[in-house]
């Protein structure tokens, strides 16, 4: 995951799919990250590299929107593709996370 | 299969990337419900089926037919009721942190049920 800050927004890319075998490093590494920066209003977390996601994937988004929104933050997921979408509708997660989408 | 997340990861690909090699037979909508499926039951049966204990194996069986996709799951454990888990679900928010893997399967339209290390899935209407 590449996570770079510009002006008031901190930009994650997620460049695997997102599953258990990574999400552990991404929680740990994006804790990290927010440790030494405060200066951002948005966090976006684009997943147009994404082609596979699953509960645990799932899971570090909303655990990532909870803690942004206890600090005020806003969280926005860019590059969601159809397949994602249909997971996050059937979740009833479309309506939480400001989505852009992958087409 | 040894029981960690990268061999599910792998695993997966390795049957999606078949799968959509006859594109005319799986559809992109149905290749992503099946992977996202198959992760849930791989990653149950790794996580809680084998305590995460890396010499403990998992066993993966999918039939497809006409009718409907059979998905049979077998690990090392003592086994669950797939059922308890939605009951669990059922009362929580949609902002709760776990417990949305089983759930989900059932959202897909998938039947489950779970004898000992056995966790079968099965989908009908293909």
């Amino acid at each position: 995951m590449d996570i770079v800050t510009r002006e008031n927004t901190i930009y994650c890319n997620i460049n695997t799919n997102l599953v258990a075998s990574y999400t552990k490093g991404y929680i740990e590494q994006l804790k990290k990250y927010l440790e030494n920066d405060e200066n951002y209003e948005v966090l976006q977390i684009d997943l147009s590299q994404t082609e596979s996601i699953d509960s645990m994937g799932i899971t570090f988004l909303i655990s990532t929107y909870k803690t942004m929104s206890a600090r005020g933050k806003a969280v926005k997921l860019t590059g969601v593709s159809e397949a994602m979408l249909r997971i996050f509708k059937m979740m009833k997660l479309d309506e939480v996370f400001k989505l852009k989408l992958n087409y | 299969m040894k029981s960690n997340f990268e061999n599910v990861d792998n695993v997966v690909l390795e049957i999606t990337k078949k799968l959509s090699e006859v594109e005319r037979f799986f559809p992109r909508e149905f290749i992503s419900m099946l992977d996202f499926v198959l992760r849930e039951l791989l990653n149950n049966a790794v996580e809680h089926g084998n305590n995460m204990e890396e010499d403990r194996l998992v066993k993966l069986s999918l039939e497809i037919t006409n009718e409907e996709l059979i998905v049979d799951i077998y690990d090392e454990g003592k086994g669950y009721n797939p059922k308890k888990s939605l009951e669990k679900t059922e009362n929580d928010d949609n902002f709760r942190v776990r417990n949305r893997g089983i759930l989900s399967i059932y959202g897909f339209g998938f039947e489950i049920d779970a004898d000992g290390g056995h966790t079968r899935a099965i989908y009908r209407n293909v």
